[in-house]
């Protein structure tokens, strides 16, 4: 079986999106604030990034615990929902310019027959035009998605 | 009855960007023509207009995600011609380390996982399997060199710029970091397992062309100009040096300051496609149809600077430099393994060298002139970004040719032959579509880099009949699996 070499572990929050289309830009904002508030804990990494990309795979295999953190367009009740994520290699043909996490949680069960629990937390955008400021709206929203983050990061530590 | 059919591949798989092809058919049921159609637009030429010259950089990078580091270079080339200031080595270094980084990282992620599901897997496998996902169930221990290799290539952009897309780098002038020699340490630490990969890549597809010795010499193969950037020797330089065109014989037709390229390349527009048609303008268009990226630089340099890619050259020339092959776009992907070995050695060449941990990384001066062009080769091919601005250097034309637009007869080409050769008497099966998009497959094409064009990347096969009537559509599904 091929192998990684990452040699970190534990929980690792992963926010995506486009920083430079205003709330787009709302997961790698709440990874910024998250790393700030829950920094002093050891054994949690953070990764704020444009897009997702194949070779994160790399990066993904030694956590035992993904959290990804994204902007969405739909219309949600709190502002932001939390789903479980499964490994899915359906979206088989292969966008180079960026992936599911999904997809990713697929390869890493296909190439290192890893399967990490995971979480996608979205968070609802308003205003997805140019720029880079967040609008209060999401980053209302992007409050309660921390909440919701930091207790399940608690949760899982209790369990440890 | 029927007279005559059309056939739509819409969206085209594997590719960077949005196509379709059209394939009319005629009474017989036989090919009487083939398009390949890219139809979005973005118009980074026009609204680019009026911006200061100093933030293309940043703008154009913005045009890919694949190669934002080509855009970024090519782009500070220009600005660094309107500065009139020749940047500093130690900067030249470093923007070359870093366009490295973006080859080895593209070349690796079109091999590893955009062609081998053709090449491992085999043209006519079940669509639902011949993808990615079928490469890895069934090559893991490849697929995940492959991903390292990308990851590799992708550190060495991150070591330079912040971030592995869209990095802050180059600017006019210079850069705007150097690099720790610790960093230069930890990228030295990856280089020995990248040649092993590298080395596994070229192994197969040298193995795969000589099993499949027929089908290269058949497939899209046909005569045409090639064109790269040349060092004062006449070898590979994918970050400068002349441009240079020759034959299909590969006999020098023109070597040039890629500045004055306008004296050598036109560029017609034809109204079924938003991409332009460049051409060689000594042969006139359509005979000037040239080809760039991994075949066209292949063919047009003497040789390649590194002695283990040079070696690969020769070994490649040995067996492939004749004219019955010579133009077979499956060559594309033998050619990109020996440049992506180059690569790898000349970014460990560059790490070695003293001068790239200098601290003379930029020059600042007001512009000295009003125009400004600025050449490299994209993985892809030649990119040309060529900037005119006016007295508060505020843009007034802005000229962009990548690679995909230079391949643009090519690939029609390509498209046409393949179509030819496998459709007959009507009969169009899953496989012989797969075939033709393999066959723009092989130039590795950005649709969105080479219209500049807004959406998503896939494509589509129409087959029309004689009279223009569409008889036929196949569409790739919303999952990517198969025609719909």
């Amino acid at each position: 079986m091929p192998e990684a070499q990452n040699n970190d572990s534990g929980i690792l929050i992963v926010g995506f999106g486009n920083t430079q289309r205003k709330d787009d830009g709302v997961g790698p904002y709440v990874v910024k604030k998250l790393s700030d508030m829950i920094k002093p804990l050891a054994g949690i990494r953070f990764m704020h990034v444009s897009q997702l990309t194949i070779e994160m795979v790399e990066d993904f295999y030694a956590a035992d615990v993904l959290i990804f953190v994204d902007a969405t367009v739909d219309r949600l009740e709190n502002g932001w929902r939390c789903v479980k994520m499964m490994p899915d290699l359906s979206q088989a043909n292969f966008q180079t310019h960026h992936l599911s996490p999904g997809f990713l949680l697929g390869l890493l069960q296909a190439l290192y027959q890893h399967s990490p629990m995971a979480w996608l937390v979205a968070v609802q955008g308003e205003d997805f035009g140019f720029g880079h400021e967040i609008t209060p709206d999401a980053r209302t929203r992007a409050e309660g998605a921390m909440g919701k983050i930091i207790e399940t990061v608690e949760t899982i530590r209790k369990k440890e | 009855m029927e007279a005559t059919r059309k056939i739509t591949i819409d969206p085209i798989s594997r590719i960077e960007g949005h196509g379709k092809v059209v394939i009319n058919l005629d009474e017989k049921g036989d090919v009487k023509d083939a398009k390949f159609h890219v139809t979005q637009i973005r118009g980074f030429e026009k609204f680019c207009e009026g911006r200061p010259f100093e933030e293309m950089p940043v703008i154009t990078q913005r045009i890919c995600g694949i190669c934002p580091v080509s855009h970024q270079l090519a782009s500070a080339k220009a600005c660094d011609a309107i500065l009139g200031v020749k940047i500093p080595e130690t900067a030249a270094l470093l923007r070359e380390l870093m366009h490295m980084g973006q080859f080895i990282q593209s070349h690796a992620l079109h091999f590893f996982y955009l062609a081998s599901p053709d090449l491992l897997l085999g043209w006519d496998a079940n669509p639902a399997e011949r993808n990615v996902v079928g490469v890895v169930n069934k090559f893991p221990e490849l697929a995940t060199k492959g991903i390292r290799l990308r990851k590799f290539g992708q550190e060495i952009i991150k070591a330079l710029g912040g971030k592995k897309i869209h990095p802050a780098f180059s600017v006019p002038g210079g850069v705007i970091n150097g690099l720790s020699r610790a960093k230069a340490r930890e990228l030295a630490d990856g280089f020995e397992e990248a040649y092993g990969t590298c080395r596994i890549a070229i192994d197969t597809i040298g193995k795969w062309v000589g099993d499949n010795l027929e089908e290269a010499q058949k497939f899209a193969n046909f005569r045409s100009n090639y064109a790269g950037l040349v060092d004062s020797e006449g070898r590979l330089n994918l970050y400068d040096g002349q441009m240079r065109i020759v034959d299909p014989d590969r006999s020098i037709l023109a070597q040039f300051d890629p500045a004055d390229y306008l004296n050598y390349i036109g560029e017609q527009v034809e109204p079924w496609s938003y991409l332009k048609f460049p051409f060689f303008r000594d042969n006139g268009f359509p005979d000037g149809c040239y080809r760039v990226g991994p075949l066209g630089r292949i063919n047009a340099v003497d040789a390649i600077a590194t002695p283990m890619a040079n070696e690969e050259l020769q070994r490649f020339r040995e067996k492939f430099d004749r004219a019955d092959i010579r133009g077979g776009s499956l060559l594309y992907h033998y050619a990109r393994m020996i440049e992506l070995l180059y690569c790898l050695e000349k970014a460990g060449e560059i790490l070695k060298d003293e001068r790239t941990y200098g601290s003379d990384i930029r020059k600042t001066m007001h512009p000295s002139n009003n125009k400004g062009v600025g050449v490299i080769e994209a993985p892809r091919g030649t990119l040309i970004h060529h900037y005119e601005v006016d007295k508060y250097g505020a843009l007034t034309k802005v000229n962009l040719i990548v690679a995909t637009g230079h391949n643009n007869m090519a690939m029609n080409n390509s498209v046409g032959l393949v179509a030819r050769q496998y459709i007959r008497n009507g009969d169009v099966q899953e496989g012989i579509l797969n075939r033709i998009e393999g066959a723009i497959r092989c130039y590795d094409p950005c649709l969105s880099c080479s219209t500049h064009a807004l959406g998503q990347m896939p494509l589509r096969v129409e087959v029309l009949s004689a009279n223009g009537d569409l008889i036929h559509e196949l569409q790739k599904d919303p999952e990517g699996l198969g025609y719909a």
